[in-house]
């Protein structure tokens, strides 16, 4: 019963931390006239409805910009579980490939940009993709390979002295134990995903959420559009991590439990 | 000729560092033998057992089993260690099934030793709870269980009652008994429980404090099932007594 109650509470304080976010946003839109209100930012997307920019609806532009961070964080998920796994269970490997991912690890995901779209061009999605791909895959890599180093030694001990080999060991035991770890570090990504996605189809793209963000301020600054796309990526970020969290909990019942 | 012993400790010496813990140990334990080790908290009975299955390695000496290095991807050995060691993201059946299932036992056969090993520990309705939803003394079941599940020829137990109630204790010890009888395994258990080491075995092994030695080896010829109220088994279990007092 208690419990219920706290729940609902809870429910209630989320709700009104969006409404002061909407309220403050408001309150500064009224302060400063160059800057769209809430009303202002709906009505604009309304009219980017009836009139598409380049004749590309918005459907087009949030599928586009989903699309681009759904493919790239598969693959970044795939690489950066496989990586991390690597650098925890093979001693050698770490040796020689960790300096090369630590000094690569802080360098912000733009800074790849020229680079990248120099060798795979501004047209296509490549380029998009790989940026993107970097932007996600290291938080997935350094949780991976902390949580793999970190397993508690006390599985370790059980599932050797169960007579389970390296591989088993792997698989069944220290594998499952990284999970939440891999999740954790899946989410980070995806943070830094998206504003990789937006950076770099600010830079080059014809379509997407990013783009439309750079159109605000092509001709007269546009801050209506500009929240528009603020608050797309925002739902669409918000979606994608409420899935990945319904996925999560599938795969980790056991975290659903009440405290000992 | 005689047997074979199915734990031979010959000369074995541990030092951590500079602390040294087992000095110059040697003892065999038969086939099918049930040994209690018994000795003062950090005299190294923990060491011993994590020696035996080469969890760490003597700083000299040697400890076989079956007259070889221990491989537990090769000897059907389990151990139950002193804290809990289940899978938090196993149920407790899959708990149970985890070697079962890595020794690639039949199906069939795996799944008619989980109902008996779940009955048997009480957690038949539990078993698609997770480890993290029960008491401490259910996690330790579950452990004992998923040893006893693979039907050990050689079963390691640290302390493997420490966190239970008498209740349970006594049914448990029964248990083992019985899993010992029924499976025909060696089996090392580590107690400091004297009522419980006499109960049980047929052999005590009194350790000293650091630098551990062998204080004595003190055969129990009492019939099973033993009674803790007869005057014979109260004998034995004040002379075990009478010998550590000084710890
Ligand atoms: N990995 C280690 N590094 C350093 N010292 C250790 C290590 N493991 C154990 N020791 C020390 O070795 C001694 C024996 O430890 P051990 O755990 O074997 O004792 P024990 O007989 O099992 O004690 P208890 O009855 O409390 O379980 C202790 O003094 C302990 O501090
Ligand atoms: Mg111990």
């Amino acid at each position: 019963m208690s419990k219920v109650k706290k729940i609902d509470v809870y429910y209630i304080l989320s709700i009104l931390s969006v409404l002061l976010l909407l309220a403050v946003w408001w309150a500064a839109s009224a302060v400063n006239e160059s800057l769209a209100s809430p009303g202002q930012t709906v009505e604009r997307f309304f009219r980017l409805i009836e009139n598409p920019i380049m004749g590309k609806p918005v459907s087009v532009h949030i599928l586009a910009s989903m699309r681009r961070i759904l493919v790239a964080f598969f693959a970044a998920s795939v690489a950066g579980v496989g990586l991390g796994v690597c650098f925890g269970i093979f001693p050698t490997f770490r040796r020689m490939f960790w300096p090369v991912f630590s000094i690569l690890r802080p360098v912000p995901p733009l800074a790849w940009i020229p680079i990248v779209i120099l060798w795979f061009g501004v047209i296509g999605d490549t380029s998009k993709y790989i940026i993107i791909f970097i932007g996600i895959i290291m938080a997935i890599v350094i949780n991976t390979y902390a949580s793999i180093s970190e397993t508690d030694p006390l599985f370790l001990k059980a599932a050797k002295t169960l007579g389970a080999n390296r591989w088993q060991t792997l698989v069944h035991v220290t594998l499952p134990n990284s999970i939440p770890a891999i999740f954790a570090g899946m989410k980070t990504g995806l943070s830094t995903g998206w504003m990789s996605v937006v950076a770099a189809e600010m830079i080059a793209a014809k379509e997407g959420i990013g783009f439309l963000i750079n159109m605000s301020m092509k001709t007269t600054p546009d801050t209506a559009l500009d929240f528009v796309g603020i608050v797309l990526v925002a739902l669409c970020s918000s979606l994608v991590s409420f899935v990945l969290s319904v996925i999560e909990r599938k795969l980790c019942p056991w975290l659903e439990l009440d405290v000992k | 000729m005689t047997e074979q012993p199915k734990v031979s400790a010959q000369r074995l010496t541990k030092k951590f560092g500079d602390l040294l813990v087992l000095n110059d140990v040697s003892f065999d334990i038969k086939k099918g033998e049930f040994v209690c080790l018994v000795g003062p908290t950090g005299c190294g009975k923990t060491t011993f057992l994590n020696l035996l299955v080469k969890l760490t390695e003597p700083t000299s000496g040697n400890v076989l089993i079956d007259g070889v290095p221990a491989d537990p991807q090769k000897h059907n050995m389990s151990f139950v260690f002193q804290e809990p060691s289940t899978f938090p993201w196993l149920t407790v059946e899959d708990n149970i099934k985890f070697n079962l299932e890595i020794k690639k036992i039949e199906k069939q056969e795996i799944q008619k030793r989980t109902e008996h090993i779940l009955e048997m520990i009480g957690l038949t309705e539990q078993r698609n709870a997770y480890p993290g939803q029960l008491s401490v003394s259910a996690e330790q079941r579950i452990v004992i269980g998923r040893s006893f599940a693979m039907y050990p020829d050689l079963l390691l137990m640290d302390e493997p009652y420490g966190q239970m109630d008498i209740k349970l204790r006594y049914y448990l010890e029964d248990a083992v008994l019985k899993l010992w009888r029924e499976t025909e395994s060696t089996i090392i258990f580590i107690t400091h429980n004297i009522e419980e080491a006499v109960y049980l075995s047929q052999r005590c092994l009194i350790m000293t404090p650091k630098p551990t030695t062998i204080k004595a080896s003190i055969e129990n010829p009492l019939p099973y099932p033993r009674n803790v109220s007869a005057p014979e088994f109260i004998k034995l279990r004040e002379q075990i007594t009478d010998m550590i007092k000084w710890w």
